[in-house]
């Protein structure tokens, strides 16, 4: 199936798992397998990075290296093969808003009145940790959670499984499932 | 042990006996293993005496339910009915089975049949015109299996918008009006999950925010039928101060009907027993009303309310937080949660000591094998 990137929004990770962007792609090259971004100075020009790119129903997870190819924006290039599939084991640690916007209840998604304000901690390939009031939600729900990232949202369907309480917040951990769309 | 057959016995006070009563059945000691007294009997003071005797000092015996209806009345002067007496006496059955197939029907069909919606809501407006008032208030208070939650809740509501119509002196179009309010105003909870619908326990957020969509398909579901019914069903959980659902409606945006269906929703949720949570006795709901008069609920129809219901708790049975049973002898508006209550040699005013804990059904019973 052929990809398509143009518009997702993207988190940019150094190679110590420090965020350096969170941001839009501007378009992107099958061919190359590379995307354009905005010249943002934290993206240094030659660096590798970890570019985790919002895609449901699960995000996708890349290596990259930085180039200024002579326009307006960088362009990072993301590597294929062994050496970037195994990179959807990391968790990319993250604070980004996030909302609950539906339950899964066999199947069928129903609409919360009003979303469900969370955070997200920390997000890979196959899941995301998320932090929320605690009696937010049961052990083993499947919900719809909205990113709410710089570069645009986007809708991910998981299945969440309690993890710890953080004081007066609980945190669960969450695997995705499909059903997500935009 | 005794040779009689299997019977329901409710475990009493032995002082109830009274010099001149005729046992209509058995009576048994403490243990419920030695038989007492044989039916038919007439008793005097001197029996009495001998039966506490012969109990071995225990302040209670068993006796059937029938005895039991017996010395109630004659203790307190008052009348002691089951929940299925209750029922069976004004046709609530009839109309929960047919509330049931109503709710069914729109589960599956995600469609509100009109004209099997306006005969059961005609069926309560009959129950409403020809049931003593107190009947239907009792019948309310009683508790309930807790699987029948919403087809009761339907009913329940339906039936205090009408008691509510008529305090306020309403003309019957229009309390009629407010009975099909009642009956429908919670039917888009029928397209809720089931998980969430029968949680064991207090909802959580997301669940909650889910069940409160129920207002919005009750509204989707009604299509065929007026605004005016649509808007009340669609607002009986706006709040004056505009801290409601969905809308965020406030003070004269919300209709009238809904105001009153509010009332009627809040005090059969909290009189009702749920999975997660007890029922709430009477008295302390009218004054949980009280509190919300004003900022959530009309202050004209919490008076209405908080000023009738109470004469229809007159006269009923209560268990006591002592143990004991009494009667409602009187309620003091102003302190709706502290009536006074008639025991068997007493009236007293309830208070933190001695308090209502529910309304007296005859239900806590034992079974002799």
């Amino acid at each position: 199936m052929r990809k398509e990137y143009k518009g997702c929004a993207a988190l940019i990770y150094d190679e110590e798992a420090n965020q350096l962007a969170e941001l839009k792609i501007l378009d992107y090259d099958a061919n190359e397998n590379s995307v354009e971004v905005e010249d943002l100075p934290s993206l240094a020009v030659g660096a590798s990075c970890e570019v985790l790119i919002l895609t449901a129903p699960t995000p996708h997870v890349y290596k990259g290296r930085i180039h200024k190819r002579g326009g307006l924006n960088k362009v990072i290039t993301l590597y294929r093969g062994a050496e970037a599939e195994s990179r959807h084991e990391i968790r990319f640690k993250i604070d980004m808003p996030a909302s609950i916007e539906s339950l899964v209840c066999d199947g069928k998604p129903f609409p919360l009145h009003s979303p469900v304000e969370i955070r997200l901690v920390n997000i890979s390939k196959d899941g995301m940790r998320i932090r929320v009031k605690q009696r937010t939600l049961s052990d083993g729900d499947m919900i719809r959670v909205r990113l709410k990232a710089a570069g645009g949202g986007k809708l991910l369907t998981a299945i969440a499984i309690y993890h710890r309480d953080v004081e007066e917040y609980a945190e669960y951990g969450c695997s995705f499932v499909g059903g997500g769309d935009e | 042990m005794s040779s009689m057959n299997p019977e329901t016995l409710v475990s009493v006070p032995i002082d109830l006996l009274y010099d001149g009563m005729t046992i209509p059945h058995d009576v048994y000691n403490a243990e419920a293993d030695i038989l007492l007294l044989r039916r038919g009997h007439t008793l005097d003071a001197e029996q009495i005496e001998a039966i506490k005797q012969i109990n071995g000092g225990k302040d209670t015996i068993y006796v059937t339910a029938e005895t039991h209806k017996i010395l109630l009345k004659h203790s307190l002067s008052c009348e002691v009915v089951s929940q299925a007496e209750l029922e069976e006496g004004i046709g609530y059955t009839d109309v929960k089975d047919e509330t049931l197939n109503l709710l069914l029907e729109i589960e599956h069909a995600s469609h509100v049949p009109k004209e099997k919606l306006n005969a059961v809501s005609e069926s309560l407006s009959n129950r409403l015109e020809v049931t003593r008032p107190d009947l239907l208030v009792s019948m309310i208070n009683a508790i309930a299996p807790v699987d029948e939650y919403l087809q009761r809740h339907c009913i329940n509501v339906g039936l205090l918008n009408g008691l509510i119509g008529r305090w306020l002196g309403l003309p019957k179009k229009d309390v009629d009006l407010l009975v099909m309010i009642g009956l429908l105003h919670d039917c888009g909870k029928a397209l809720l999950p089931q998980k969430v619908l029968n949680a064991p326990r207090a909802l959580t957020t997301v669940e909650f925010e889910v069940v409160k969509m129920h207002a919005v398909y009750t509204y989707d579901l009604l299509s065929e039928f007026p605004e005016t019914i649509r808007r009340a069903a669609r607002g009986h959980h706006e709040k004056r101060n505009g801290r409601g659902y969905p809308d965020h409606l406030s003070e004269e945006a919300i209709p009238s009907a809904a105001r009153v269906t509010a009332i009627s929703d809040i005090y059969d949720a909290m009189v009702s027993r749920r999975v997660y949570k007890g029922p709430q006795n009477p008295f302390r709901i009218l004054k949980q009303i009280k509190e919300m008069r004003g900022a959530e609920l009309e202050p004209y129809f919490v008076d209405t309310f908080v000023r009738n219901m109470p004469k229809e708790l007159i006269d009923k049975p209560v268990l006591l937080s002592n143990g004991e049973i009494g009667v409602i002898d009187s309620v003091d508006e102003t302190d709706p949660e502290h009536p006074f209550i008639r025991t068997h040699n007493r009236v007293v005013k309830s208070s933190k000591d001695l308090h209502c804990v529910a309304m007296y059904y005859e239900e806590e019973t034992k079974t002799l094998e």
